[in-house]
């Protein structure tokens, strides 16, 4: 192997320097003051063991309701002439920028119990969403699914349309040039977008405290049990913050095993 | 310094600077305020007061859950005056820096907070364990959350909330929204908002809600403590539904 | 069955308007300059982007009627299809590429690999069947691409610029498959391409398109003997010889020709010679040039100020020149003529 001659200004050392102790200094910070003595009592209560349960199996269904509707959604914007695309595309990812508390309102003012949608539930099925589970997966979708969404969409944007075309002429019908052509030459976008989209449902919170609501085992999740144990054991919340890092590092890890050339594109 | 004549680097450099120094290069003296978020807007009548009397102050009061402004205050954060909603918390901070007593400046009540007009007829503590009755608590954690289980515990009923909140202004939301039935609050939540209604809680059921002030710096602080127990100050905290001690 | 197209689509800069048949058995060539349209046009025919007005039919089968509205989709077509630039599917092996038509059209994974499988034996790259098209080399994906175009009995070929991306050695052998396979396949074969050499050696007819409209059809023959514009006089009135090389001599029946510096291994050839630099004489030539051959005229065919001469016997060849040229040396049809031709105008190709 020969090694190659860096072309990169030096001075560039410094600013990437400084966004490295950005990202890893409070994670450090975070991990030496945690009080890990106590990680056995703390990992064996029923609250945190509920909390971190509940962030799971939520994130995890969000993750798999973003599939089922931000690919379909990503194909549609990317792939046909669809009027007002741009417009489509924007409205579908501004929750990303929104203020997540505000997310939360926003929902609230849809699906509240007597908001326009909310109330139509209510009257005719006796359902209220706001205060369930089925609330905290609607706060990840709305601010998790665009990241999905735009991944995918600028992948399949810049992705070649030729052998969509070259399937098609050797008899493919859409379905099969869909499974065999147009997803596996966007794996990596679909792969990186998906994991995006879990880990901002795991870490997701101001949507999910005000869309959802806060009840053990029903919506409170592991950020919200977090910031309600720092109201008064810090340490505890300290301990449960190392906990949802070691669980977002775990799944991340175990997928990058399985999907390294995937998310790397191809890179070692 | 030849790269701060780069135009780019310089300014941002220059605002950095602005940022970390605060109130550099003016003669006002800053007094910061760490008061509890429902305490929000007699701080801000109380803050007008007192840079009207003292020209050369400038007040900046920082509102947040009393909880939250201790573990900032133990933990070195520059407060010249601690105004919190319990008095557990102003214990944290008065054990964790060894400070003298405090004082209670305001009280403040319980109410069943429901919806205006009260069409679900709730009359007190018990209707808050009606099955058909959605009820929103603040979280056992944060002040007003301790008070309601407190008050519910006298009333010896024993309640299913929906919901736990962070803070009690969201248990006010939740009913003002339509999404809770009913709620705890305090008193001062709900005064003057036509949103919602209040169902008195009894005497025997009531809990003492007490608000302690503290100048942690006394010579910059007191002052500030002086205004908030004067007539001024008591005059603006009935005003927003306080006792006053 | 005949492929019947016609075709009337606006292209923004000009209007492609294009009626054409291909029978079965036939290769077809449509050739023309950049941006003429040959690419709408076959993708037309595929399905692939809208014919805007007209008719296109295999046989009975109609594929497209804009008076009717009857639309059969590409992947109804059963068409056999080699793309212009990266043919070959990425993700996927060589045999699972071959095996994506048969598989798409309802036969079992284990079935459509089998068939693969032959199809690339038949082609003599069984060997590539694992590996993956970035791993080939240009010459290699093209045959692929052709192997998995031809399998399952396609209804027609659709093969767009099929050699413009190899180099000369590999366009060879891929024009030689071409024209092999095509023959067994015995169905309608349109080809595309800006190439005179693969005009010249693939094409049964070649169409030139230019400007959206066929300005000239007929056998390559016909067209460099008689061009009817400046793009085909330039570009198709090339003579083409084929013979076998040795060294510096090119050998076609009792014809020797000496070429120019090249590269190409001896064997089957190709040499090409443009009619320009072609003179001709009423006696022997006196001097240098080193390819010096009697011949006699077939044919004279006036165009202006040029004059495009046909030369039969020992080999056919084009010869032009000017009007004053001819009438200096004073000969007619019939008459015998003397030829020269310079080494160094003489341009070997492979095969």
């Amino acid at each position: 192997m020969t090694r190659r001659r860096n072309v990169l200004p030096r001075v560039l050392l410094v600013p990437a320097g400084i966004a490295v102790a950005l990202f890893s200094l409070p994670i450090v910070a975070l991990i030496a003051r945690a009080p890990w003595a106590e990680l056995g009592s703390i990992l064996t209560t029923g609250d945190t063991r509920r909390a971190v349960g509940l962030s799971l199996i939520t994130s995890l269904v969000t993750t798999g309701i973003a599939l089922v509707l931000g690919v379909p959604l990503a194909l549609m914007l990317a792939r046909t002439r669809l009027p007002g695309r741009r417009i489509i595309l924007a409205v579908c990812t501004l929750s990303m920028v929104l203020p997540p508390v505000v997310a939360g309102v926003a929902l609230l003012s849809v699906l509240g119990r007597r908001a326009p949608i909310g109330r139509l539930l209510d009257d005719w099925f006796g359902v209220s969403i706001p205060f369930t589970g089925a609330a905290v997966v609607i706060a990840q979708l709305f601010v998790a699914m665009p990241f999905l969404v735009i991944t995918l969409e600028s992948a399949l944007g810049a992705a070649d349309r030729g052998p969509e075309e070259t399937a098609r002429a050797l008899g493919a019908r859409p379905w099969r040039v869909l499974a065999t052509v147009t997803l596996p030459s966007v794996r990596s976008a679909l792969v990186a977008g998906t994991v995006l989209t879990w880990a901002r449902a795991i870490g997701e919170f101001g949507a999910t405290i005000t869309f959802a609501g806060n009840l053990p085992g029903v919506t409170r999740t592991l950020p919200t049990e977090t910031y309600l144990t720092l109201q008064n054991d810090p340490d505890r919340a300290l301990m449960l913050a190392v906990i949802q890092v070691a669980v977002c590092l775990g799944v991340l890890v175990a997928l990058r095993r399985r999907w390294t050339p995937a998310i790397t594109g191809g890179r070692p | 310094m030849r790269w701060i004549r780069q135009p780019v680097v310089g300014s941002i450099v220059i605002t950095m600077l602005a940022f970390v120094t605060p109130g550099c290069g003016s003669d006002t003296q800053r007094l910061n305020v760490f008061a509890a978020a429902s305490l929000g807007p007699v701080m801000a009548d109380v803050e007008q007061e007192f840079e009207a009397a003292n020209p050369e102050v400038d007040v900046v009061v920082n509102l947040a859950g009393s909880s939250t402004l201790a573990a900032q205050i133990v933990a070195g954060a520059d407060a010249a005056v601690f105004a919190s909603a319990n008095v557990a918390q102003m214990d944290v901070v008065r054990d964790g820096l060894g400070l003298g007593a405090a004082t209670v400046f305001a009280t403040n009540a319980l109410v069943i907070v429901v919806a205006p007009g009260n069409p679900l007829g709730i009359a007190g503590a018990d209707d808050l364990a009606r099955p058909d009755v959605v009820v929103a608590l603040a979280a056992p954690e944060v002040p007003a959350g301790d008070y309601a289980l407190q008050m519910l515990g006298r009333a010896g009923v024993e309640v299913a909330p929906s919901t736990l909140e962070l803070d009690v202004r969201a248990v006010v939301t939740r009913v003002a929204l339509g999404d809770a039935d009913a709620g705890i609050a305090y008193l001062t939540d709900v005064v003057g908002r036509a949103d919602v209604a209040a169902v008195p809680v009894p005497d025997d059921q009531q809990v003492l809600v007490e608000y302690p002030v503290l100048a942690i710096d006394p010579s910059t602080g007191g002052p500030f403590v002086e205004m908030l127990t004067s007539e001024i100050g008591r005059a603006i905290l009935r005003d927003a539904g306080f006792g006053t001690p | 069955m005949t492929l019947a197209i016609s075709v009337r689509r606006d292209l923004g800069t000009h209007h492609l308007e294009v009626d054409l048949e291909v029978a079965d058995g036939e290769r077809l060539v449509v050739i023309g300059p950049n941006g003429a349209g040959k690419t709408s046009l076959l993708r037309g025919v595929a399905g692939l982007d809208p014919i805007g007005s007209g008719r296109v039919a295999f046989g009975d089968e109609v594929w497209d009627d804009t008076t009717t509205g009857a639309h059969r989709p590409v992947e109804a077509r059963r068409l056999g299809i080699v793309p212009q630039r990266d043919a070959l599917l990425a993700h996927l092996t060589v045999l699972d590429n071959v095996a994506y038509g048969p598989r798409s059209r309802g036969l079992s994974r284990h079935a459509a690999r089998r068939l693969a499988h032959d199809e690339l034996e038949r082609f003599g790259i069984a060997h590539l069947a694992a590996a993956r098209p970035r791993s080939l080399s240009g010459g290699e994906a093209q045959r692929v691409a052709i192997a998995r175009a031809l399998i399952g009995e396609p209804s027609v070929l659709l093969l767009d610029e099929p050699t413009s991306a190899l180099d000369l050695s590999a366009k060879a052998g891929v024009r030689a498959l071409l024209a092999t396979a095509t023959t067994a396949l015995a169905r309608p074969a349109l080809i595309v391409t800006h190439d005179a050499v693969d005009a010249l050696t693939l094409g049964d007819r070649i169409a030139v398109l230019e400007e959206g409209r066929i300005t000239q059809i007929g056998s390559g023959r016909e067209l460099a003997a008689a061009p009817r514009t400046a793009y085909v006089a330039e570009l198709l009135g090339i003579n083409l010889i084929r013979g076998s090389l040795r060294g510096s001599v090119l050998t076609s029946g009792i014809f020797e020709l000496t070429v120019g510096a090249h590269e190409v291994p001896s064997g089957e050839a190709i040499a090409t010679v443009r009619p320009r630099s072609i003179s001709l004489h009423r006696s022997r030539p006196e001097g240098s040039p080193r390819n010096v051959w009697r011949s006699r005229i077939n044919s004279i065919d006036r165009t202006a100020d040029r004059v495009r001469v046909r030369l039969v016997d020992p080999v056919e060849i084009v010869v032009e020149l000017t009007s004053a040229g001819l009438d200096a040396i004073g000969v007619g049809e019939g008459d015998e003529v003397w030829a020269s031709v310079k080494a160094s105008e003489v341009v070997v190709t492979g095969g």
